[in-house]
């Protein structure tokens, strides 16, 4: 049949049925008519990074401690962290922006939140009239409820929904004991918080084979002895800053001399908006854990496992080796911290 | 037209006109009919192309301008009309301005011999099948002046090939219809049609269902979609070759003029098929008195859109085929089968008792193709084989 041409009309009988069938099987007219109808997009698909809050966006899980934007490959994430009219910082963004024309969608900085915070979008429809700002998703765009991310990955977000509940549930159980230890802290630069590395000294056990790297499983370690959440260091936080405050002014009149220790809780340095340079002549004159607590980013973030003093004291106190724990820090305080310990003759 | 003029003059009420104005009225009349028409059936033939092709991808077609688009071709007509008219800086301005000109003209004076209806005419010519050819191979010029116009490489590599793609198939299609001219022995095409009525249900009688006829039809459809630049024969304008062919140059409404040239002059070939072989206005119903020339129009229309069906849907099947193959198909199997065609129709006017002289040309024609497939077929080329590749 090959001469005779047999083969064309095999090719026309498969376009008659389709041609036919298409006004009877659904099959065979597979078109989507696109504004009108869409087709569900699967439960894991992804498109761009947004921020999960809790019942209203002021409650907003987003501490700013800026570990997605110093993470992020191709440095889309601009984060400014918010202060109240002290200048205190208030653990949360006053910007947090997404340049969704540079993000290249890979989730990292949903895999390094410590809060569960951002996560990732399905919202397909984002084309603009404009390259530039039109594209940069800004923090009212970027807050979405805890309710639409269990619409739209109900799996992913009921198990973060019980990881954060079993959490909350230990920190309650667990909220004096934190409390004991931070109150003496400021006092002395006693031992770190818990020696991270050793199973035996925190209450929370890691399995052995748990798939963490050990920098992971320093920082879960000292995460969960610090109580679960940023909520426990605020207070700690908040207290050596408004100490700070008022001891600044005599403490810069009076030239306090290196040999006394000044007291803990004055703490000029810490805010995260000066500058490294800043902060290091702040803490010049300071013992070795204030300069090293200076070196540090000062967002209290606890990517390390400690806040800062506490990561500060840890390596004063020979307890923390690892001079690379502090994320929104960068090099510039891993390379700060090295060199204050060679300074001091301890490396 | 002619009839209308002495049906107008014998009526009574219009004694007190001129006979000047009569003449001029029953000329109008036809060609207004053929210029309102045609071009409509043109304009939702592209629909429902659109509409086929869509089905047979699995897609629904045009279905936004309306309900179920059905002012999507005025919509694209408002289109066209506003764009932009673009003619290259080197381009022989007057020679591109008058192609599409050309283009359409030879395709609307095809329709002026095409009988819709028992004596619905607008010119019954006593030529009219050798009007048709005349008429048709004209717009080979209109393809070219585009293409040697434009100075593009594509538009004159598309017209060059239209050129010899349309004098290859002239030839086994005018042979294919000498068949049908053999046994009206007329070249009228009311001639034509009046010979293929009668018979059972005035559908026995169709030229079609003779061997000869048969093959003249498959030939005479062959040809009329390569004359028209239909797919698989669309070499021409091939768009992932020579991007457009002749009209790569043309925009806005000189593109659509090219369009409705090519369009109406597939329809009028249509309506020379369904003429010439499958018996025109003839089929049931349409000897009947009084509502006996509507029941011919409709047929005649049925079996028009029917051969337009077709064409859509082999253009939405079969791939375009090479210029080589194209060439050599017309000149090594059409051509020969044409000529053996005449042959046969010959025999059969000869051979009686009838059914004796079908199976004898049957059998003819039969074997003709088997040979001419074989002999014509393209060269098979030796696999080359490979020192170091493989």
């Amino acid at each position: 049949m090959g001469s005779l041409g047999g083969g064309l009309f095999k090719g026309m009988a498969v376009t008659a049925r389709n041609f036919f069938g298409s006004y009877f099987d659904k099959d065979r007219l597979v078109a989507v008519q696109y504004p009108e109808e869409r087709i569900q997009t699967p439960e894991n698909s992804r498109t761009f990074p947004f921020l999960v809050y809790d019942n209203t966006p002021d409650a907003m899980r987003c501490v700013a401690c800026k570990i997605c934007e110093t993470e992020c490959p191709p440095q889309c994430i601009y984060i400014v962290m918010d202060r109240d009219e002290k200048g205190k910082p208030m653990q949360r963004p006053k910007v947090f922006d997404i340049d969704i024309s540079v993000c290249m969608q890979c989730q990292i900085c949903v895999e390094v939140c410590p809060f569960e915070a951002i996560k990732m979008d399905n919202d397909y429809e984002k084309s603009q009239y404009g390259r530039f700002d039109e594209l940069i998703e800004h923090l009212p765009d970027l807050l979405k409820s805890n309710d639409y991310y269990n619409k739209i990955k109900p799996t992913e977000a009921a198990a973060v929904d019980a990881k954060l509940k079993a959490e909350a549930e230990k920190k309650t159980k667990k909220a004096p004991a934190p409390a004991a230890k931070a109150a003496p802290k400021p006092a002395a630069p006693k031992p770190a918080p818990a020696p991270v590395a050793a199973p035996a000294a925190g209450k929370f056990v890691i399995p052995e084979d748990a798939p963490f790297t050990p920098e992971q499983r320093a920082w879960l370690a000292g995460f969960l002895s610090s109580g679960g959440s940023a909520g426990t260091a605020t207070p700690v936080a908040e207290a050596s800053a408004s100490v700070g405050e008022a001891a600044e002014a005599d403490a810069s009149a009076t030239e306090t001399p290196a040999a006394e220790p000044a007291p803990a809780g004055d703490t000029p340095w810490h805010d995260p908006g000066l500058g490294m340079q800043q902060r290091m002549d702040l803490a010049k004159e300071r013992p070795l854990a204030d300069k090293l607590m200076a070196a540090m980013a000062q967002t209290d973030c606890h990517a390390c496992g400690y806040d800062c003093r506490g990561y500060a004291d840890a390596i004063a106190a020979g307890s923390e080796k690892d001079l690379s724990l502090c994320l929104p820090g960068e090099a510039e305080t891993a390379s700060m911290l090295e060199q204050l310990m060679k300074e001091d003759g301890k490396v | 037209m002619e009839q209308l003029y002495q049906l107008l003059r014998s009526c009574s009420w219009f004694a007190k006109v001129p006979d000047c104005v009569l003449f001029w009225v029953s000329v109008a009349v036809p060609i207004g009919l053929v210029l309102a028409v045609y071009p409509a059936i043109f304009a939702y033939t592209t629909l429902i192309e659109r509409k086929a092709l869509g089905r047979i991808q699995n897609r629904l077609g045009p279905n936004r301008v309306g309900r179920w688009g059905i002012l999507q071709p005025l919509a694209d007509g408002a289109k066209l009309l506003t764009k932009e008219d673009i003619v290259p800086r080197a381009a022989d301005g007057f020679v591109h301005w008058l192609a599409p000109v050309i283009a359409v003209i030879p395709s609307i004076l095809l329709f002026a011999v095409i009988p819709v209806g028992s004596g619905l005419i607008p010119v019954n010519l006593n030529i009219g099948v050798l009007f048709v050819f005349a008429i048709s191979t004209a717009s080979v010029l209109a393809l070219f002046m585009g293409g040697w116009a434009s100075r593009n490489k594509f538009s004159l590599l598309g017209a060059m090939r239209a050129v010899a793609q349309v004098v290859s198939y002239e030839v086994p299609m005018v042979l294919a219809a000498v068949v049908v001219v053999m046994a009206a022995g007329s070249l009228s095409t009311t001639a034509i049609a009046q010979a293929q009525g009668g018979g059972l249900l005035n559908i026995t009688n169709w030229f079609v269902f003779r061997p000869w006829g048969f093959v003249g039809f498959v030939l005479f459809v062959i040809g009329a979609m390569a004359e028209s630049a239909r797919t698989p024969f669309d070499i021409p304008e091939a768009e992932s070759e020579i991007i457009a062919g002749y009209h790569t140059e043309y925009s806005g409404f000189k593109f659509a003029l090219f369009q409705l040239g090519e369009y109406l002059a597939a329809l009028a070939m249509a309506g020379i098929t369904a003429t010439m072989f499958l018996g025109g206005y003839n089929g049931p119903g349409n000897d009947l008195k009084y509502i006996g020339w509507l029941v011919g129009a409709f047929w005649f229309f049925a079996k028009l859109m029917s051969i337009i069906f077709v064409i859509i849907w082999i253009r939405g099947t079969w791939p375009r085929i090479r210029v080589d193959q194209l060439l050599g198909f017309a000149w090594k199997v059409l051509l020969p089968m044409s000529i053996v065609n005449v042959l046969a129709a010959a025999l059969y006017h000869f051979i009686n008792p009838k059914p004796l002289a079908w199976v004898v040309t049957a059998v003819l024609l039969f074997i003709a193709w088997l040979v001419l497939t074989k002999v014509g077929a393209p060269q098979q080329i030796e696999k080359r084989v490979y020192r170091y590749a493989d």
